[in-house]
């Protein structure tokens, strides 16, 4: 491990997006109000911050993990693929946004800097290997992501939302603080590195002492990740959110609760620690179950899309709990293939349902019939990104489903197994009720009159799409990077 | 078991008993004599003007918080400013801009707020 206090180079990505917020802010007082320029400056920004984590992520040092600013901040492959994650779902709520009606045009340069902190704060936060650095990254994400929320400044609806994100964000993160605390009492340390040498020492008392900190810590994450117990919040606040920030929300917010979830389980005890740990797997398998049940039958009467997209995402936070319930290396690379699977599909998803908002100002699924004839792309990739949802083949969503449900059968945890087959069947059926409004019932006569989808968001649907198909046929080599990751975050 | 915590548990236990004792005591000890003008609520010895149910000028709260926001950076410059000359000697220039890159966030921070008028008393009422 290369260890020293300044590893700074190692944070490139970070500092870019960082210098991004300023750049934006410095070229608006200079007079730049454009939409346009001011989106190619945060696109520029975001592709280059991309490029550096995929450079990294490939570099032999930061494969052995090189730790920075005494250990407060790890650079391994894992964080790097989280953030590689982070920017990509970032970048298409830049490109949404940019295009939405939702978020008006003078604040838009506000907006996309709150992002952009969003952003930064999820990319230490995968990072961080201090308490006080989880805690501050945390925070950092979600006092931008509460002003996201209630944006739009005079819809009730959204003002709603964001009130809402706030309070139950208050009390979860309070409570997720204090669990913290009570891991430093118990371990005498806020280095998460040091965490599983101070429990391999005979004084250590008994693991149950871990199961305390570990579920207080679990409902602020519960919380950012929309769990069962924790997720009244979501379709309230999903509705809401101006939609951009609602598919932000749905991926980048829930991968980087994961990023922590994973890297406190797996990365901070050893396995073998974490497995002693006695109910642990147990509880997260009956919340995982209960997660996917009650996001699946709440999504069913849904009547607004991007409400139903909201409890789906609640029901998808299942299947990768699922893989997290596990507790071994098998299930947390297919929670890494999952949330990879997820965001590309679910990203690919809302972009449609933003393009269509734009023209007709409606997220109703009664309302939106007969796409399938009227925006033929659009409606392809819809029910591409749809079934990949669903976890049909050859999508990455079936590869994705696949790998969990391997990891928990070959645990023997076959009545979970059986409770997220019967799931997957029940979504299959509110799937594909947008799909029979798009494709087999006639456009409403004033909806032949909006106009042609603007040609930036066909391209950006159909390049959020293709991978879907690409990693639902081949699909080996993203699996491996998934085990790249794993293995470097595994305390040894 | 675990004593090392013992003592916690004895410190909540007093700190509880305490505030109970000390409100429990007068309440044996003291005549009950209740008049209007010591039923009226303690504001430092003035007559309290009006409920405390009034609308504030919101100006006060954004004003409020770039106070504490130059005031935070103040508490970060005072110990990087104490300890600069030894840091210059071991690691040069690097502690200088890294205080420059922070001072420079703030003053871009200040730059937008100072554009947006958030600076003026009375906000000039614009169309948004």
């Amino acid at each position: 491990m290369r260890a020293s206090l300044l590893n700074l180079d190692y944070l490139l990505p970070e500092w870019i997006v960082c210098g991004t917020i300023l750049v934006l802010i410095l070229s608006y007082l200079l007079g730049t109000t454009d939409r346009r320029r001011l989106a190619d400056l945060s696109v520029l920004g975001l592709v280059t911050a991309l490029f550096f984590s995929v450079v990294t992520f490939f570099e032999p040092a930061v494969v052995g993990r090189v730790s920075i600013g005494n250990g407060l901040l790890q650079v391994d492959p894992f964080s790097q693929l989280f953030k590689i994650l982070f920017l990509v779902s970032t970048l298409a709520a830049v490109l949404y946004s940019a295009g939405s009606v939702e978020i008006h045009g003078k604040r838009w340069m506000e907006f996309n800097c709150f992002l952009l902190g969003v952003t930064s704060g999820m990319m230490f936060l995968a990072s961080s290997m201090n308490l006080m650095m989880v805690y501050l990254s945390f925070e950092m994400m979600s006092l931008s992501s509460y002003v996201l929320a209630g944006y739009t400044r005079g819809d009730p609806r959204s003002t709603e939302a964001g009130y809402k994100y706030v309070l139950f964000g208050a009390v979860s993160s309070g409570v997720m603080l204090f669990g913290l605390s009570l891991m430093y009492g118990l371990l005498g340390t806020l280095d998460m590195g040091l965490m599983a040498q101070r429990t391999a020492l005979a004084q250590f008392p008994d693991l149950h002492l871990l199961l305390l900190p570990l579920t207080l810590v679990f409902v602020g994450l519960g919380y950012k990740i929309a769990f069962f117990p924790f997720h009244y919040w979501a379709p309230d606040v999903y509705e809401g959110s101006p939609t951009p920030v609602t598919a932000f929300f749905s991926v980048g917010t829930k991968a980087a609760g994961l990023a922590l979830l994973l890297r406190l389980l797996l990365g901070t005890l050893s396995l073998d620690q974490t497995q002693a740990i006695p109910w642990a797997g147990d509880l997260l398998a009956f919340l995982a179950a209960m997660t996917m049940t009650v996001g699946n039958l709440a999504a069913l009467n849904q009547a607004n899309i991007k409400r139903m997209l909201a409890y789906s995402a609640i029901a998808h936070a299942g299947y990768m709990l699922m893989g997290v319930a596990v507790l071994n290396v098998a299930g947390a690379e297919a929670v890494l293939f999952y949330l990879f699977a997820y965001m590309f599909t679910n990203l690919g998803a809302f972009t449609v349902v933003v393009a269509l908002f734009n023209l007709y100002q409606s997220e109703q699924v009664d309302e939106l019939t007969g796409m399938g004839k009227l925006f033929p792309l659009a409606s392809v990739c819809m029910a591409i990104c749809l079934f990949s949802l669903t976890g049909l083949p050859p999508t990455a969503g079936f590869i994705g489903k696949f790998y969990v449900f391997a990891a928990v059968i070959q645990k023997g945890y076959f009545v979970l197994a059986l409770v997220g087959a019967i799931n997957t069947a029940i979504s299959l059926f509110y799937y594909m009720r947008i799909m029979k409004a798009f494709y087999f019932r006639e456009p409403k006569a004033e909806m032949l009159a909006a106009g042609p989808m603007p040609c930036g968001y066909n391209v950006l649907i159909a390049s959020l799409t293709v991978p879907v198909l690409i990693f639902g046929i081949c699909w080996s080599r993203l699996y491996e990077y998934c085990s790249t990751s794993i293995s470097s975050l595994i305390a040894h | 078991m675990h004593f090392d915590y013992l003592s916690v548990l004895v410190l909540v236990a007093l700190g509880i008993g305490n505030v109970l004792f000390m409100v429990a005591l007068p309440k044996l000890l003291r005549p009950s004599k209740p008049n209007p003008q010591k039923l009226v609520a303690y504001e430092c010895g003035e007559n309290p003007v009006g409920t405390s149910w009034i609308q504030y000028n919101a100006r006060f709260f954004s004003v409020a918080l770039v106070f504490v926001v130059f005031d935070v950076e103040i508490v970060f410059m005072f110990p990087w400013a104490v300890v600069f000359k030894s840091l210059y000697k071991t690691q040069g220039c690097v502690p200088f801009w890294e205080m420059f890159t922070f001072v420079l966030v703030l003053l871009v921070g200040l730059a937008y707020l100072w554009a947006q008028g958030l600076l003026e008393w009375v906000k000039s009422v614009r169309k948004a």
